[in-house]
Order: structure tokens, then C-alpha cells, then sequence
């Protein structure tokens, strides 16, 4: 396949350039049993651009994700992905991608590493009809761009646990979504697998102009690629460039003594 | 026996099936549930619903209790096919409880099917004994329900199952790569913009359904067998879900068929539980062979390792 081409084709376009991708104004959300989650989150962020939403645990992430992606109803404010509301752009199948958490790899599943990756295009061709050819190249283009295209032939239970992440970041590629979600994508990365990561995140984002919001408790997820990062304890604590991120501010967020953390910027700074 | 010997039983066995209508009928019907069982079984076994299966096809003895009860007081319930009715009514409105309160309410699934399981058992119990207290009625035999009936089988209810078989096969390749996206990871695939609501109790209605049909041949106790054994046997000889289903409906069929001609070769045995224990020696000739490409693969790998 001519990898050239389709990496031609998948650039999301410079009419999209500027515009927010994710538009999220004054979000609450409560769980039926009383419990508040959110309260008036605000979050701007613009095509093409990486965001970082870092914040300890139970503070509301999943729950953010989950209304990002229309999985959760009966929010108060205004939600918009790409101009849709949430479960329009879900159903879309092309719009919002997600990258679950490192879960856990089905071990005997009946489907090789490219069958993985082609599901990420089942929301976007619907019931009752075949990927198109055109989605079937951009699926294989992303195996090829996360490096895991000489495994498309094993099987999924045979590989790694990092390859099988790759897969299952090439699965959310492969429908060629304007946002990227990815939630905790370095729980259980070493310090040697955290280069990796900043530099795939790297490649995602120009090579697929596609915009990333990671989800995480981990301060080490805000990598260099990200140029803004949000902290999130229930309500929004921070949302602007890493570099003016202060130690005091993060000890607020995570309600403890910080060791080990570095000053503004981050451990790569530039 | 000699070889002409047992050249002569097979040619027996073979002219008895020709020359028997009820042979061929109940061979017949018996395709038409393996087909739409073995193609289900696939999800069941990927989608770890195995236990569902079991419980649906208890639940249809409580369904059959109730039906031979209406039959019992109501002469007009007579047929066939509105004791089938009864029992697929109460089998799907069994599939969906479990399905609802395990989706919806606090209880874990296996839960809900161990509830669902034993108290449709009882009631199926209780149910027959009142039925078989009115004067005049002979309820059917236990037997046939609990281990199946297959040489019994009308010709209506051979087209009803074939219908069936043709529905549950036609949904099933509609909705393909949404099935085995959520039989991959649920989560995952609604995220993607798969329907899995409609998945999960679409599947279980056609469980419900299938439940039914699998109880004319095998019965209810062995009915979960149909919807496991193939799909297991299965994916030992495909890394590909595809040809997995297509090898699962293969082996269902060909389980069947074989379980049926040695039904008919050792007469004085039950056609049920020999399909079961075919399907059962496939599954274990499965195994094996795997076992045996493995070890080839490791063997020729160490041996290019070596020089």
C-alpha cells in the first residue's frame, strides 16, 4: 500500500485549523446517589492542538471522559465536539476516538493485530455494510505509523502488552476522528517507555493532525508535546501552558506533599 | 465384525434412513438447530455467556411446566406450536430478566441466572404435577423434555425451525463486526459507536430462541451444550473469528448428523446425548490437534534455533 498517499489524504485539513475542537462551557454533573463529580468545567481546545488533564484519583476524570464521548447523560452546561453534542459525535463513528485505559488483553480472542485495528472503523460504516476501501488503507496506515505492521498477521493474544496498546492506539486512528481521547496511557510505563510515549505523541499528532486530550493521574503524562495542561479536582484548577504550572498549584490539586516533582515545565522542558 | 459384516450394517443403516420419512424429517430439523446453535455459540463462548445459556434453556422447563398446563385445562391449546409458544414467550422473558437485572440492577449476572435457573426449574415441577392431576390428561413424558425428542419432530415444526435457523444466521451476518467488536471489549465498542444495548439483548433473545428450537433435539438439560461446544471446538482451529464461525457451523452440523447416524445404528439409545458426547469428542479431537501443531511449530522453530 502506498503509505505516502494515504498519509496525504488523512491530514484533518486546514479549514479545521484554529476552530475548538472541544468546547466544553460551565459543565456540572452529580451521580444519581447525590455524589458531585464536576462542577463549572470550562476547557477550550483547538484543532491539532494536545491537552493534558492531569488530577488525582476520584477526581472526576472518567466521569469527563465518559460525557466526552456521550456515554453519560443528564449533565448541566454545554458540551460540544466538533460542533455535535457528544452522543451525536459518538454515533458518528469518525469524530471522537477513545484509547481505554491499559486494559486487560483478551488472551484467546480469534482476531489478528490488523482485525483489532480495523474494528475502530465499525462505528463509522455502520450495520449491514463493508469498511470502504479508502478506511481499510487508513487503518493499515496506522499500523504502519505505530510501527506494529509486521505484526498484523498474529494473533492479538500473542503479543506484548506495549504492542498491543499500539493496536489498540491504531484502532482509534483508523476512523480518522478529529479528537483523540486516550485515559491513563502510562499507568505501568517505565522511564524508558515514557520517551517512547512522548515521541509517539508526537508523531500521532502531525502525522494525523488529530487533536489529544489525555486523561491522567500521573504528572509524568504531561509530556513536552503537550501545550496546555488542565488540572481537574471536581472543579478546573488550572487550564494553560505546562510552563506555568507551579509546584504549590499541583499539591492543591493533589491535596498532598509533591516529591519528586520538578519545577514548571516539566522534566523535558525545552 | 468382518468388513462385509459391517459393510452390510452401514448399507442397513443406510436403507432404513431412505426408507423412513420420520429418519430424514428429524435429521432434517435436527441441521436447522445445530446451524443457528453453532453460529450462536461463537459469541457465547467469546462473550464468556456460556452460564446464560444454561440458564435460558432451565428456564425453558419452567416454560414447558406452564405450557403442559395450559394444554392440560385448555382443549384449544392443544397444537404443537402454542406449546412452543408458551415456551419461547417464557424463555425470551426469561433471557431479558437476567439480562435487565443484571444490567441494571445490583445483582452480578451469575446471580440473576442461578435465581433464574432454579426457581424456573421448580416452578416447571410444580406446574407439571398440577397439570398431570386433571382428569384425563397424559402429560408428555419427562424424558423427552429433559433429554429430547427429535424422531418426534412434525414436519410444521421443521419449517418453523428452519426459519428460525434463517433469521438468528441473517442477523448474525448483518450485525458480524459489531458482534465480535463486542465480544472483543464491550466498553470499547460502545465508545465506537456500536449499539451494545441492542447487541446484548438481541443476543439473548436469539439465545431464547435458539433455546426452544435446541430442546426438540437434545433437550433442555443438554440444550447450553449445543450453544457452547461447537464455538469452543471452533476457535482452537482459526485465528480468524470469521473462519472460526464458519468452522463452528460446520462442526455443529457434522456433530449433529454424526451423533444422529450412531442414534440410528445403536438403537436402544438416546439421539440427544450422543449428539452431546460427539460434539464432545470433536472438541477433544480439537485439542489434540492443536496440541500437535503446536508442538510441530515449537520443534520446527528450535530446529532453525539450533545451527
Amino acid at each position: 500500500m502506498d503509505a505516502k498517499h494515504a498519509s496525504d489524504c488523512w491530514y484533518a485539513g486546514p479549514d479545521h485549523v484554529g476552530e475548538d475542537v472541544l468546547c466544553v462551557n460551565g459543565l456540572s454533573f452529580s451521580y444519581p446517589d447525590g455524589t458531585e463529580a464536576l462542577r463549572d468545567v470550562n476547557l477550550h481546545v483547538q484543532t491539532g492542538s494536545t491537552l493534558a488533564v492531569i488530577g488525582p484519583n476520584g477526581a472526576g476524570k472518567t466521569t469527563l471522559l465518559k460525557i466526552l464521548l456521550g456515554l453519560l447523560k443528564g449533565y448541566a452546561g454545554d458540551v460540544k465536539v466538533a460542533g455535535l453534542p457528544p452522543a451525536a459525535a459518538r454515533l458518528r463513528g469518525n469524530v471522537v476516538s477513545w484509547v481505554p485505559q491499559r486494559a486487560q488483553q483478551p488472551p484467546e480472542f480469534p482476531a489478528t493485530v490488523a482485525q483489532v485495528v480495523r474494528m475502530g472503523l465499525v462505528g463509522k460504516t455502520g450495520m449491514l455494510a463493508a469498511p470502504k476501501r479508502q478506511d481499510l488503507q487508513y487503518a493499515g496506515h496506522a499500523l504502519d505509523v505505530l510501527g506494529i505492521s509486521h505484526l498484523a498477521d498474529r494473533p492479538i493474544g500473542e503479543v506484548s502488552g506495549g504492542e498491543y496498546q499500539r493496536a489498540v492506539i491504531a484502532r482509534a486512528l483508523a476512523p480518522r476522528p478529529r479528537l483523540l481521547l486516550l485515559d491513563e496511557p502510562t499507568v505501568g510505563v517505565d522511564e524508558a517507555g515514557l520517551e517512547v510515549f512522548s515521541a509517539l505523541m508526537r508523531q500521532i499528532s502531525e502525522e494525523f493532525g488529530v487533536t489529544l486530550v489525555i486523561v491522567s493521574h500521573d504528572l509524568r503524562t504531561v509530556v513536552p508535546e503537550c501545550q496546555q495542561v488542565a488540572c481537574l479536582n471536581r472543579e478546573l484548577h488550572f487550564h494553560d501552558s505546562p510552563s506555568r504550572l507551579t509546584p504549590e498549584l499541583l499539591e492543591d490539586v493533589f491535596r498532598c506533599k509533591l516529591t519528586g516533582w520538578f519545577p514548571a515545565g516539566g522534566r523535558h522542558a525545552r | 465384525m468382518t468388513a462385509p459384516g459391517a459393510m452390510l450394517a452401514w448399507a442397513d443403516l443406510w436403507l432404513r434412513f431412505w426408507d423412513n420419512a420420520f429418519y430424514q424429517q428429524a435429521l432434517l430439523g435436527g441441521l436447522a438447530v445445530a446451524l443457528m446453535c453453532s453460529v450462536l455459540s461463537v459469541f457465547v463462548v467469546l462473550k464468556r455467556m456460556a452460564f446464560i445459556g444454561q440458564g435460558i434453556s432451565h428456564a425453558a422447563f419452567g416454560g414447558f411446566g406452564a405450557a403442559v398446563l395450559a394444554q392440560a385445562l385448555l382443549p384449544a391449546m392443544e397444537s404443537v406450536l402454542a406449546r412452543d409458544l408458551i415456551v419461547a414467550c417464557f424463555c425470551v422473558i426469561t433471557a431479558l430478566g437476567i439480562g435487565c437485572l443484571s444490567r441494571r440492577g445490583k445483582l452480578s449476572e451469575d446471580t440473576a441466572i442461578g435465581i433464574a435457573m432454579v426457581a424456573a426449574m421448580a416452578l416447571g415441577v410444580l406446574l407439571m404435577e398440577r397439570a398431570a392431576r386433571e382428569p384425563g390428561y397424559v402429560p408428555p413424558p419427562l424424558h423427552a423434555v429433559l433429554f429430547g425428542d427429535i424422531l418426534f419432530i412434525t414436519q410444521q415444526e421443521v419449517w418453523t425451525v428452519w426459519i428460525m435457523a434463517a433469521l438468528i444466521v441473517a442477523a448474525v451476518a448483518a450485525a458480524f463486526k459489531e458482534l465480535v467488536f463486542f465480544a472483543f471489549d464491550e466498553e470499547a465498542a460502545r465508545a465506537f459507536g456500536v449499539r451494545t444495548g441492542l447487541l446484548y439483548y438481541g443476543l439473548l433473545v436469539a439465545l431464547g430462541l435458539a433455546v426452544v428450537a435446541a430442546m426438540k433435539t437434545v433437550g433442555v438439560i443438554l440444550a447450553g451444550a449445543l450453544l457452547v461446544l461447537p464455538g469452543a471446538s471452533a476457535r482452537l482451529w482459526s485465528i480468524r473469528v470469521g473462519w472460526v464461525t464458519i468452522i463452528s457451523a460446520v462442526i455443529g452440523l457434522g456433530g449433529l448428523a454424526l451423533g444422529f447416524v450412531l442414534s440410528l445404528g445403536l438403537e436402544k439409545f438416546s439421539t440427544g446425548p450422543l449428539i452431546v458426547l460427539t460434539l464432545v469428542a470433536i472438541l477433544a479431537f480439537s485439542y489434540a490437534v492443536r496440541a500437535l501443531r503446536l508442538a510441530l511449530r515449537r520443534r520446527r522453530a528450535g530446529g532453525r534455533a539450533k545451527p
